[in-house]
């Protein structure tokens, strides 16, 4: 065995306070050790030449590089060797930078503990051995769950790139929250007018298979080939067949809370969720349905001329293989009840912001007027920001979103009711983003009186003549350092952003982690933000934490690239790192089934024992830890190959 | 019979023993016994506190140390007592350097304490360990018609909240047969010492208090803590005198409500020995037609 040694200075990161010269000396002298070097920057182009030199001249066969940590630079290194012929998994790192010069400041120490790293590091590498990365073929497919802007941006990139897709949304019809948008911040598009657009093309599209009303029930994570099984929900109406024409709707006599109008108005039990829902098909609702609670009416059967009304229809189930999941699930907006203070479900002119929304939209409840629950005009409005969010009580992280939707209802008010008194309670503003502070100046310039201060109670209890019949905000203004009564006719709560309710349920099928407030955890948070630690599995949107509609589109650009990748790859690369299973030794214990984290093992039915799966394992090595006979082991972390490595630290 | 290690505070063994005695018959009624530990201290809710939060800790930590040698559940009625005890609970696992403090003072004393004692308050407990159905069929004296103000104050909500929901007072008023008003201020603050040494700020809270109770049609405020309960009654007559209003509301605890509903002797509850008598109301229920 033949092992060059490589000590970088990592400028004066390392050799300022590590004694460089004296590690080279020292690991010259150990066992197999052809040639010990050091450089300025190991990893700069000369520097790994220096490295490829000497493995095709001297024949090395094993590599050391005493550097800064693997999760750096052991990809760089690995390069090197393949590039000089050697196999990439002959190389080990020993870290002295994050382990050594960044975190001891005695130079004698440090220079014996990089020794000890070091000579560790060649006895490893002495019992390596050769690997090769695993190849697995990727599905020329991808499966999009969750049809709001994300989800349906996301869907048409992949169609666009001629993949076929399949976009799973829960509800009736796609859209998600930015379909029940009025307008949208900073530009005041009209929220419907820039997305049905997108919405129309995702049905259009001839690469995109929408399975609206359908949720995925089970999906066997087999890199590159999921296995998911989906369930269509019965719309009881034939999809085929039904033209939207929602003559069914106007003559049905049940009736229910519009879930689209957040429940401020009525719907039918067979409806058509709103006027621009794709697919524009109606839907029947069993609990406010006559047929299905009484057995009686089927007034829609009479009128559906497209003979569409199926009251059989049976939940359906699917099953699809996909190379590349991408989850954009969305939000839930927080539950202003929470606030008690607040009074939100008990005084009847507190709303919430998503409330407004529709109650601005043209095709809302109150068809675009803002009234309050009397019919009247309000001729003030205060609006709370940070409703649930930035308190410890609730939600700890800022919302990001509310700050700009509140200016932007500011604005609306102005619009709407040009006389109206609008004051904004805000505890920072935060207009981070591109024209953002500029529609803050334009709002404060239309005469909204900002507020900085959390109201601590809104009451309709008043103390003075000039309150009765006001809703009462009792707010100390920061600014003044006092404490104010605000008397105004209606209240709009921004409320926040939180997980959606599913979010468990859905990390849990796609094996994939959740961060302490619920939403999705991305691999990396600067560097692979819409990855997932599962490989194929991607994420988008408000599901991964609260951000704006730009965002949101950006990053289900940025998790289709991701999968596009994939696919245009063709294969996935796994790391070598597989468990292997001595069978001699395997007494079929089972411990280690349920362990595995991965479904990576499993048992032979003929046998009893276990066996690896090798496609799926992910070389966590739990199941090596826990097997009792030593029958597990763990290509590149052998078991002797550790044991070496900690006898050189010992040493 | 359930045994609640009980923790009575300064108040419910001084000014309000109203609190402590209903608490007792209530526990009659319904399956509890006090068992109050000994020797314990003041829990430094208002005096310390305001001084040196440190030192509230410190002196709540022999408290929580003499809970634990009995059992790892300490029970209080007073919602001050209960925010200091829950808080000096929670920072002791929450905060090394406070647990660490506390490990000391307690090692002068030749005590140690675990981390182990879970502080409870009697309305939490009621709430929780009793099903509604059951406390229901206990009552024999339905307040029926009586409207009443259900009054938290703000420290059983904060900063540790007593895991009950918002309306569980208002659900023990219905269960009793009275009517519980929406009352907006329910866990609002009742002025607490303020009303001595900032009357100024402390009466208005009072005052706000009262004027939505009275708004709103009560005949009855209902409380969960012995300091609101003197700041509510005691002070109705410097608030009329400086708002020129014309308050005059009684203001009993829940235990009160509960056991007279449940059907417990006035004198057992001591009700009646408020300064604006409640009784004339409570007697005024009417009386169920079937």
């Amino acid at each position: 065995m033949k092992i060059g040694v490589y000590i970088c200075h990592c400028g004066t990161n390392i050799a300022g306070v590590v004694d460089v010269a004296k590690v080279v000396e020292f690991a010259a002298t150990l066992p197999n050790v052809a040639v010990a070097r050091d450089y300025k920057y190991m990893c700069s182009e000369p520097g790994q030449n220096l490295i490829g030199e000497d493995i095709r001249h001297l024949g090395l066969d094993g590599v050391v590089v005493a550097a800064c940590s693997p999760t750096m630079h052991e990809p760089t290194f690995q390069t090197a060797l393949s590039r000089a012929g050697a196999n990439p998994y002959m190389l080990q790192m020993a870290s002295i930078r994050e382990h050594v010069s960044w975190v001891t400041s005695d130079p004698v120490e440090a220079t014996e503990k990089a020794k000890k790293l070091v000579e560790a590091a060649i006895s490893r590498v002495s019992l390596q051995e050769p690997l090769e990365k695993r190849r697995i073929p990727v599905k020329q497919s991808v499966l999009v769950v969750g049809g709001g802007i994300a989800g349906i941006e996301a869907a048409l990139k992949c169609a666009d790139a001629g993949k076929k897709v399949y976009l799973v949304e829960k509800e009736p019809s796609i859209g998600g929250h930015m379909a029940m948008f009025d307008k949208t911040f900073p530009t005041l598009d009209c929220s419907q007018c820039i997305l049905t657009p997108k919405m129309v093309e995702v049905v259009r599209n001839e690469n995109i298979e929408l399975l609206d009303y359908s949720e995925v029930r089970e999906i066997s994570v087999h890199v590159g080939d999921f296995k998911v099984s989906i369930v269509r929900k019965p719309r009881y109406v034939d999809s085929s067949k039904c033209t939207g024409c929602a003559v069914c709707s106007t003559k049905c006599p049940g009736k229910a809370p519009d879930e689209f109008n957040l429940g401020m108005s009525k719907r039918k039990a067979i409806y058509v969720p709103f006027p621009q829902a794709v697919p524009l098909k109606a839907v029947i609702d069993r609990e406010s349905c006559l047929y299905f609670q009484k057995n009686i009416c089927k007034v829609c059967v009479k009128f559906c001329s497209a003979d569409a009304i199926d009251f059989e229809q049976k939940p359906e189930e699917l099953e699809l293989g996909v190379g590349a999941v991408i989850l954009a699930t969305g939000f839930k907006p927080f539950d202003a009840r929470r606030v008690s203070e607040y009074g939100y479900g008990k005084l009847p002119n507190v709303i919430t912001s998503l409330e407004f929304e529709r109650m601005t939209s043209a095709s809302g409840p109150t068809a675009g007027k803002i009234v309050l629950k009397d019919g009247r005009e309000p001729e003030s409005v205060a609006i709370v920001h940070c409703v649930g969010s930035r308190n410890v009580n609730y939600n700890v992280y800022c919302s990001k979103i509310c700050c700009m939707q509140s200016l932007k209802h500011a604005h609306l008010l102005k619009e709407h009711l040009p006389g109206v008194a609008v004051y904004d309670f805000f505890i920072d503003m935060r207009a981070a983003g591109k024209g953002y502070e500029e529609f803050y100046k334009r709002v404060m310039g239309e005469g909204t009186i900002m507020v900085r201060g959390r109201p601590a109670y809104i009451t309709d209890v008043p103390s003075k003549p000039e309150e009765k019949g006001k809703l009462v905000l009792v707010a100390e203004d920061t600014v003044l350092s006092t404490v104010m009564r605000y008397p105004v006719d209606m209240v709009v709560l921004s409320v926040g952003l939180e997980a959606g309710e599913d979010a468990k349920e859905l990390a849990h099928t796609f094996t994939c982690s959740r961060t302490a407030d619920g939403f999705f955890l991305e691999r990396h948070p600067k560097l692979a933000p819409v990855s997932t630690p599962t490989a194929g599995v991607f994420i988008a949107g408000a599901s991964q934490g609260p951000k704006d509609i730009p965002e949101s589109v950006a990053q289900a650009g940025a998790a289709a690239a991701e999968a596009l990748a994939m696919m245009g790859k063709g294969y996935f690369e796994l790391e070598p790192y597989v468990a292997r299973i001595d069978e001699d030794l395997c007494s079929g214990c089972g411990i280690c089934l349920d362990l595995c984290a991965y479904n990576a093992l499993e048992r032979i039915p003929e046998t009893g024992l276990t066996r690896v799966v090798e496609a799926l394992c992910q070389g966590c090595g739990a199941c090596v830890a826990a097997c009792p006979s030593n029958a597990l082991d763990l290509d590149g972390f052998k078991n002797n190959q550790i044991m070496a490595e900690l006898e050189g630290i010992l040493a | 019979m359930k045994t609640l290690q009980f923790f009575p505070g300064c108040s419910l063994q001084g000014f309000n023993t109203a609190y402590y005695r209903s608490a007792i018959t209530l526990g009659n009624i319904i399956g509890y016994k006090l068992d109050e530990i000994d020797d314990w201290n003041c829990c430094g809710a208002t005096a310390y506190f305001s001084i040196s939060e440190e030192r509230t800790f410190l002196a709540n930590a022999r408290n929580l140390a003499l809970a634990e040698k009995k059992s790892k559940e300490l029970t209080v009625a007073c919602g001050a007592c209960f925010a200091s005890l829950s808080k000096t609970a929670k920072y002791y696992t929450d905060s090394r350097k406070l647990a660490y403090l506390m490990d000391n003072a307690l090692k002068e004393a030749g005590m140690v304490y675990d981390g182990k004692v879970k502080v409870r308050h009697l309305l939490e407990v009621v709430f929780n360990e009793y099903p509604r159905g059951e406390l229901a069929a206990k009552v024999v004296r339905p307040l029926k018609g009586i409207k009443m103000a259900p009054y938290y104050g703000c420290m059983i909500f904060r900063p540790v909240p007593a895991p009950i929901p918002r309306d569980a007072l208002e659900q023990l008023i219905q269960l009793a047969g009275g009517e519980a008003i929406d009352f907006t201020a329910k866990d609002r603050c009742c002025g607490g010492m303020l009303v001595n040494n900032r009357p100024d700020v402390g009466l208005a809270l009072v005052k706000d208090l009262l004027s939505e109770a009275q708004q709103k049609g009560s005949q009855l405020m209902i409380t969960t803590c012995p300091l609101c309960q003197v700041n509510l009654e005691l002070y109705q007559g410097a608030v009329n005198r400086k708002y020129g209003t014309d308050f005059k509301i009684p203001v009993i605890y829940f235990t009160q409500m509960l056991g007279y509903a449940m059907g417990a002797s006035a004198k057992e509850l001591m009700l009646g020995s408020e300064l604006i008598n409640s009784l004339p109301v409570l007697q005024g229920a009417r009386v169920s037609k079937n």
